[in-house]
């Protein structure tokens, strides 16, 4: 048997098994969507929100500076005590809090969002997509 | 499990790195009060030929990596020393830094740093408020001393008379909770809530939490 | 012996006739199968977390990395058990090839673009691989690879 039909049976063993474990697996991945971060939220969630969000820029203060979403407040690590005031100075508990940063790789966002729920705003989320998705939509 | 370990095991290489590195991973813990955490990777040619580090890139704007020049000779040492800004950060913390040279621009080095900032005590929530017009009762901050952090003195002031505090030690030096009444919510106020302990002894740290009327 | 004699069969035939390589020979098989088995156990016990940590590269869309999930491991499976056995053994060095190639393709192309991403957002995503001992892992296999190979037994 040549090499290339061999590796054409191990193919079909592992495709067979494959399928059993994604079958079978208590710890399968669900296929038809990743799975998400209650706290995610995307562009098209935030719509209904309109009115009543609060936007808060995770990215650095130049980056903020530079263009921001309209209404943005910026809040990050290494400004923290210091924004963290003028951020209060914008919030109010019927708000939604919604923290981006640069883009879908980026941890900030979440990091961010996990501090604000800490301190005790209990609705904050942070953005999937984060400024490259708005400005997609926004500025496009 | 580990990508990492399958994706190295099949790391097609075709040509040799020349620097050796001492270490590639750093975990450094840091002590509150501290701004930075500073790790130094030292790096060799040990190669025949001349080395150009022509990029080092840090994952994060916190952190820099700085290298005193770009060319080694073969048998030079060098150094890259990182810098992560701990700003408000806690916990577990992990960031790389890429360094490609321009010999092997395809077999790039990543270091990382690993660094452990902790968290001596916890407040919840870090703020309270009343809207104008609510009624004036007192709110609770929960602050809590994280195990194995030895904070003796908790002192609380506020910096606004009309927001007074209150403390009661649930667990004295160790689970304690803050009252904070407002005089009166008839306009618009803000404190600022000095948490002031004794920890640790050399730069004794002040927390911050906040109460508002607006 | 004839005069163009291709040259795999020199070398099975010298393997052949000694003894301790062909024990050496065994031995290296071996131990790359259980490399093998090793990493697709690990990844076996929890398929959901590695298909996250496919899909932090960015390279596949999260179909694409669920399926992968499984199916990386059972043929890392099927290719160790092979190795293991003996059997198929062309077919599964075949595959040890191809994975090669494609996992250094996605290691590097995820290791320039993720970090051309600038913004404080590493995380777990890519572990430290590092260069020197991966490196030496990484030949020592293709040398391994290459050695069983050519020494093999054209059943």
């Amino acid at each position: 048997m040549t090499a290339f039909r061999q590796a054409g049976l191990i193919l079909l063993v592992a495709v067979g098994l494959a399928g059993v474990t994604a079958a079978v697996h208590p710890k399968r991945p669900p296929f038809l969507a990743p799975p998400r971060d209650p706290n995610e939220v995307t562009l098209a969630q935030t719509k209904p929100w309109a009115g009543n969000i609060l936007w808060v820029d995770a990215r650095s203060e130049s980056e903020f500076t530079t263009e921001h979403i309209p209404d943005a407040v910026c809040l990050n690590f290494e400004n923290w005590n210091d924004q963290f005031p003028k951020f209060l100075d914008r919030y109010n508990p019927s708000q939604r809090v919604v923290v981006y940063c640069s883009a879908t790789s980026c941890q900030l966002s979440r990091e961010i969002a996990a501090k604000l729920k800490g301190s005790g705003v209990d609705e904050a989320y942070f953005l999937e997509g984060g400024w490259e998705a708005w400005k997609q939509q926004n500025h496009p | 499990m580990r990508l990492s370990l399958l994706l190295s095991l099949f790391l097609a290489v075709p040509a040799f790195a020349q620097l050796k590195w001492d270490t590639m991973e750093q975990s450094l813990k840091s002590k509150p009060g501290d701004r930075e955490v500073v790790a130094t990777y030292r790096f060799t040619n040990t190669g025949t030929t001349p080395i150009t580090i022509d990029n080092v890139h840090t994952s994060c704007g916190c952190t820099t990596a700085a290298l005193t020049k770009n060319e080694y000779a073969p048998g030079e040492s060098g150094q890259i020393v990182a810098r992560m800004d701990i700003g408000s950060r806690t916990g577990h913390q992990e960031k790389s830094i890429l360094v490609t040279t321009k010999q092997n621009p395809k077999t790039p080095t990543i270091l990382r740093l690993i660094a452990d900032i902790p968290e001596p005590l916890v407040m919840k929530p870090t703020f309270v408020m009343w809207g104008v017009g609510e009624s004036p009762k007192p709110k609770t901050i929960y602050i809590k001393v994280t195990d194995g952090f030895p904070i003796k003195l908790l002192k609380v002031d506020s910096d606004n008379p009309d927001i007074k505090v209150d403390v009661s030690e649930v667990h004295p030096g160790v689970e304690l909770e803050v009252h904070v009444t407002p005089k009166d919510t008839s306009r618009p106020e803000m404190a600022t809530l000095l948490i002031r302990t004794d920890y640790p002894s050399d730069n004794p740290q002040t927390y911050y939490a906040y109460a508002k009327v607006k | 012996m004839e005069a163009a004699e291709p040259p795999m069969n020199a070398v099975t035939q010298s393997i052949g006739s000694r003894p301790i390589l062909r024990i050496g020979r065994l031995l290296l098989r071996v131990a790359i199968a259980l490399l093998f088995l090793f990493a697709a156990i690990t990844k076996l016990i929890d398929p959901s977390s590695f298909a996250q940590q496919i899909a932090n590269y960015q390279l596949t869309p999260w179909l694409a990395s669920a399926v992968l999930s499984v199916f990386l491991p059972a043929l890392e499976l099927c290719v160790g058990i092979s190795l293991l056995l003996g059997r198929w053994e062309s077919g599964a060095l075949l595959w040890v090839a191809i994975l090669l190639t494609i996992f250094s393709g996605a290691l590097l192309s995820a290791i320039v673009r993720g970090l051309s991403i600038d913004c404080g957002c590493f995380g777990r995503s890519i572990e430290n691989t590092g260069t020197l001992w991966p490196l030496i892992r990484n030949l020592v296999l293709l040398a391994v690879t290459g050695f069983l190979w050519f020494s093999r037994d054209k059943k």
